[in-house]
């Protein structure tokens, strides 16, 4: 019994070793910076000081609309390389009736080649405003000093002004699993400063809040979820929206809807993008529309 | 009949009044039962501070429990209060196991099911129910198992905002924790252990955390323990962070 299991140990610790040194080794080939499962060099405490330095002389902006009602474009996933579901994407959230877009996060793989040619389809095709967030994926290959240069800010907000209303958008940066203690502070405050003069209140959050089903993704600690729930009920967010997870999921609890969005990418037999509306009414509806 | 006036409502004394002969009667069986079988009485109690990303600067936990053994069985239940600026409610959790020692061909196996319920604030409740196997081979110390989340908004607070939507569902989590201890001296030892969970604390599976324990055989029936824990985020998105730590210093007495 005692030599079996001296033997089992000797064989888990060699697997062990193989299965470590099988992952670090590719660890800048591909899509995936194996390195991030024992260091970061783009800590989320960082990167909240360099977004808010940023923010101190970029003033976050304020679109107006006409009208009562509006929509919203969102895509989550969209994992360039390949451009072709971006495109459609792009082309659609230039029509005159969309007031903004949103890319909740992974939207490239973190190399430079990669960044160029999602900001350059974006960049050069919108005809809206756009708003880009930061994913885990944006950080793989220190990919956050690329994501800094093109997009300045991974923590903000932007609100959306009808005739006799405003929305608050808000776009978290939780592409470390977490959104850190200053993020957390900061959200707090802005919730507790400019939640009451807002009629709708939305999150976005690339990083899932909820396991709406078994999954390798990883959500925050539960201690970072409970104190995010609990505040969403406290100041009255209506929808979180989120990515990561590429499989839409939708969750209700209290007055939020919590929202996790297909993956655009290429390739995809289920990419789809949401369409987020604003109606006449002053509620928010949505719709998750496939691509082809 | 007593009645307990309070502004809204009227409270009926009757259904909560404590029936000392019913107790007296239930209590003598226990003593009697268990001054003749072998079992035996143990009880914990910590005090823990640290400071994590939620937190809000630093914490402090006090966690109390008391467990009882009946030939293969064991029953255990716990308590902690939280001491945060992050959190309104003082009360932590409260949880109760079940446990049942048995063997498959001569080896050793303990089978554990819980509950727990950690109300953290007025707005938010969290529900948990699991099972877990334990097997301690040699200087190792193995648990596995799987719980079930659920997040609820309490009643009396939907109720006042007329919400229909008050639970959100986590069916599946696998919970794990892998313990090395290494002996120092005869009092001493020293265990390293990687898990997902730890005392009132269920993460998702793919946050595991860190726990470096020392303990100190204080008397024949005490034990003292000092652990030091580091929970770490976003491991298994390929983008690990700091997310907090801990120190805990834990007494334990078998009766």
């Amino acid at each position: 019994m005692n030599d079996d299991f001296d033997d089992l140990k000797t064989d888990c610790m060699r697997h062990l070793f193989y299965l470590m040194y099988i992952l670090l080794l590719p660890s800048c080939i591909g899509e995936l910076d194996f390195t991030g499962f024992v260091r970061s060099t783009d800590r989320i405490e960082d990167r909240f000081k360099i977004s808010m330095v940023w923010n101190a002389s970029n003033p976050y902006q304020t679109i107006t609309v006409a009208g009562e009602s509006y929509q919203l474009l969102v895509a989550g996933d969209v994992h360039v390389g390949t451009t072709a579901n971006l495109h459609k994407f792009v082309d659609k959230g230039s029509q005159t009736d969309i007031s903004a877009m949103v890319f909740i996060g992974d939207n490239a793989t973190g190399k430079e080649e990669d960044y160029e040619r999602f900001n350059q389809t974006v960049e050069n095709n919108a005809a809206n405003p756009f708003f880009v967030m930061t994913g885990n994926h944006e950080l793989y290959f220190d990919g956050w000093k690329h994501f800094q240069r093109l997009f300045g800010s991974s923590v903000f907000y932007f609100s959306i002004e009808t005739p006799t209303l405003k929305d608050l958008y808000i776009c978290l940066d939780s592409g470390s699993g977490t959104i850190g203690k200053s993020q957390l502070q900061w959200l707090k405050n802005l919730l507790q400063e400019k939640r009451a003069a807002y009629d709708q209140c939305i999150i976005f959050s690339h990083v899932n809040i909820f396991r709406d089903h078994h999954t390798g993704s990883t959500n925050p600690p539960q201690q970072e979820v409970l104190v995010l729930v609990d505040l969403f009920e406290k100041y009255h967010v209506n929808m979180v929206l989120m990515g990561h997870d590429h499989t839409r999921a939708k969750d209700v609890l209290g007055n939020t809807t919590y929202l996790t969005l297909d993956a655009l990418r290429d390739g995809l037999k289920h990419a789809s993008y949401l369409q987020l509306y604003k109606t006449a009414e002053g509620t928010m509806d949505y719709e998750f529309v496939k691509l082809q | 009949m007593k009645q307990i006036r309070n502004n809204s409502s009227i409270i009926s004394y009757d259904k909560i009044k404590f029936k000392p002969m019913k107790f007296t009667i239930f209590f003598s069986i226990f003593l009697l039962v268990s001054l003749h079988v072998k079992s035996q009485f143990s009880s914990t109690i910590a005090v823990e501070s640290g400071e994590n990303y939620a937190s809000s600067g630093y914490y402090g936990n006090i966690n109390g429990g008391v467990s009882y053994q009946f030939q293969d069985w064991q029953i255990a239940t716990a308590a902690g209060i939280t001491l945060s600026r992050a959190k309104e409610n003082v009360l932590n959790a409260l949880k109760f196991d079940v446990l049942r020692d048995f063997t498959i061909k001569e080896i050793p196996f303990k089978a554990e099911v819980f509950y727990q319920w950690r109300p953290y604030s007025g707005r938010l409740h969290e529900h948990d129910a699991g099972l877990l196997l334990h097997y301690n081979p040699k200087r190792f110390e193995l648990q596995l198992g799987a719980n079930t989340r659920i997040y609820k908004i309490p009643n009396s607070y939907a109720s006042v905002n007329h919400y229909t939507e008050q639970t959100v569902w986590e069916i599946f989590n696998l919970m794990y924790k892998a313990s090395y201890n290494q002996a120092l001296s005869e009092q001493f030892n020293l265990k390293f252990t990687a898990t997902n969970f730890d005392v009132f604390n269920i993460q998702q599976e793919t946050n595991p955390m860190l726990i470096m324990s020392l303990g100190y055989a204080l008397l024949k029936h005490a034990k003292l323990a000092l652990d030091i824990g580091y929970w770490q985020a976003g491991l298994f998105n390929m983008r690990v962070n700091y997310f907090g730590y801990f120190t805990r210093l834990g007494f334990q007495y078998d009766f």
